[in-house]
This record gives structure tokens, C-alpha cells and sequence, in this order.
């Protein structure tokens, strides 16, 4: 695994951005796990388990197929080893800001 | 005594790591200065479209521009980040003019309109104008250009209100004969006064107002 290219993360964003958790990701004490608890459940909620595999898909950089052969506890290893290798929070927070999100941060 | 315009003080030098690099980066001047501006907008423009390729190839664009070198696209997404944030001030004017407060939304579909054209409608304007050379206009500053620009455009208004007054058109008779004039249309920055002069009227309750006799700011004296 290696952190993300400048238009994987900003795609990675787009693909997130609908599962996000309405949080200050300013604030340094968000627990990742809570985060990527409260992702997998949005995700659940929408009935998009596409998004799921795609964001497995850019983050580790292995084949859906080769993603659909691992246990659930090692694909959301791979979420949060990808989402902390990435900075996920800083992440959002760029992009928002890149987006002149309402919720500008930086 | 009237302190005069300090050219440099917009933005110092600003200092941004990029991979193992460290550049320095200057104060643009007006020809760099709008290569930034019209990035920041294609970086806009793909924001809207959510084109994450566009997008993040703008933004490098940009990096490029502000520290005038090619940059490769494989580093880590934060490093750009950094960087990108870092040098987002240098777009930042020291100089705020109605022209600038006032802008109307500028139609860019025209058949002659191209990237990077930007540069070239500034520099035809201050050249022709002012008999400059294209480097000459290139170093300007940008608060400089631009504040010549807006009297390009003043003049450029009024020389058309002139001939306008002086036409047919600019007046129109009714059934009885009445002669009236019509102004030509200004820009909505020619109309429009600049904030910061404007005392805005604001209601205030009777029960909040001063009790006994008022005395007016401007009775006063």
C-alpha cells in the first residue's frame, strides 16, 4: 500500500464524500475507528456496496476480485491502515476547502 | 505625510517543501500573476465538475506556475496539498477596487477565447494603451495593472458615452414629440458605490432611541 496519488485522494473524496459523518475533522481527537465504523454504516444504509469495494479498490491498489476473496476483518484492516496512511481527515478537509464547501476549515 | 503605495507589501517571499525540495517563491508579477488566476479558475471550474483528473492536474498546474518548474504528478496527494495551500496567497491583491468588488459574470464562450488568452487581452490593452513592451507589462504588479486597467475601462466608457450622447440613438421621441435621453448602460462597478464609503440606513425601534434632544452628526457644528 502507498498513499494515494493527488487525483486518487481527490477521487477517493468524491467517492466518500456521501458516506461522510457530519464532524469537525479539524478536531484532532475523531477516533478512526468511530470514522470508519460510521462509513461502513452509511454505506450499509445506502445499498451502494459498490462504493466499498471501489474505495478498497484505490486505496490497497488490488483487483475487486482479489478484494472479494478476503475476510471482512482484512478489507477493513485495509480501510483504516488506508485511511490513516492517507490522512484521511486532512483528506477531507482539503477538499472541502478545494470545493468551497460551506464547512471551509483551513 | 501620505505614506505611498508600497509595492512590496502584498506577500513576502513565501517558503513551501515539495518532495525533498525547497523553493522560495516571490510576489508574482502581473504576467505570472494571471497564469495563477486563470488556474485557480480552471481548478474551479473542475471543482464544479467534480473531475478529479482536472482537478487535481490543475492544482499541480498551479504549484508549477507559482514556482516556475515541471513537477511530476507521483508524489503523495498531501504534498501538493501543502504546497498548493501555501501559495494560494499569492493571489491575494493588495488593492481593492470597484472594479474588482463589482465584477459582472464574464462570458468566456466566445469562438476567439482560448486558455492562457488572459494574459495576452491584459498585455494587448496595457501595451497598446500605454506603448509598453510586452516584458515591461509582464513585470508590472498586479495591483498596478489593475488599477490602470479600471482607468482603461473609465475612459473607455466615457469615450463611448460621448459618441453615444452625439447619436440618434441615444434619444427617442414619443407621440407628442417629447424628446427624452437615454444613457448609455454603465458596468454595474461604474454604478454601484464601494461599500466601505456607504452608511447603510438601518431601522431602529422608538423604544431604543435616545431620549431628549438628538443632536445630528451633521447639525453639529
Amino acid at each position: 500500500m502507498r498513499p494515494l496519488k493527488l487525483d486518487e485522494a481527490i477521487y477517493l473524496y468524491y467517492i466518500l464524500s456521501p458516506y461522510l459523518p457530519d464532524m469537525d475533522y479539524n478536531n484532532s481527537d475523531i477516533d478512526l475507528v468511530d470514522f470508519t465504523k460510521l462509513i461502513i454504516e452509511n454505506i450499509i444504509e445506502s445499498g451502494n456496496h459498490k462504493d466499498y469495494l471501489l474505495i478498497l479498490e484505490l486505496i490497497s491498489q488490488q483487483s475487486q476480485e482479489d478484494l472479494k476473496l478476503l475476510e471482512g476483518y482484512e478489507t477493513l484492516n485495509i480501510l483504516m491502515e488506508g485511511f490513516l496512511l492517507n490522512n484521511i481527515f486532512d483528506l477531507i478537509t482539503f477538499c472541502e476547502f478545494i470545493h468551497g464547501s460551506t464547512k471551509q476549515r483551513i | 505625510m501620505r505614506q505611498l503605495y508600497d509595492l512590496t507589501r502584498r506577500c513576502s517571499k513565501i517558503e513551501i517543501s515539495l518532495g525533498q525540495s525547497i523553493y522560495q517563491v516571490d510576489c508574482p508579477r502581473l504576467k505570472k500573476y494571471l497564469f495563477l488566476v486563470e488556474t485557480l479558475s480552471e481548478i474551479s471550474e473542475a471543482g464544479i465538475a467534480k473531475d478529479h483528473r482536472k482537478l487535481a492536474s490543475y492544482i499541480i498546474d498551479y504549484i508549477a506556475i507559482a514556482i516556475e518548474e515541471d513537477i511530476n504528478d507521483d508524489m503523495p496527494w498531501y504534498e501538493y496539498a501543502g504546497a498548493y495551500l501555501s501559495l494560494l496567497t499569492l493571489c491575494n491583491l493588495d488593492i481593492k477596487l470597484p472594479m474588482l468588488l463589482y465584477r459582472q459574470d464574464e462570458n468566456s464562450d466566445e469562438a476567439w477565447d482560448y486558455t492562457g488568452r488572459v494574459w495576452y487581452f491584459w498585455a494587448h490593452s496595457l501595451a497598446s494603451r500605454y506603448g509598453w513592451t510586452l516584458e515591461y507589462v509582464a513585470n508590472l504588479t498586479p495591483e498596478d495593472a489593475i488599477a490602470l486597467m479600471q482607468e482603461i475601462l473609465v475612459e473607455d466608457q466615457f469615450s463611448k458615452e460621448w459618441e453615444w450622447n452625439l447619436s440618434d440613438i441615444a434619444y427617442s421621441s414619443d407621440k407628442h414629440g417629447h424628446i427624452t435621453h437615454k444613457e448609455l448602460p454603465r458596468p454595474v462597478w461604474m454604478t454601484v458605490k464601494p461599500k466601505h464609503l456607504e452608511i447603510k440606513k438601518i431601522k431602529i425601534k422608538r423604544d431604543f432611541l435616545p431620549v431628549g434632544k438628538v443632536v445630528r452628526w451633521n447639525e453639529a457644528a
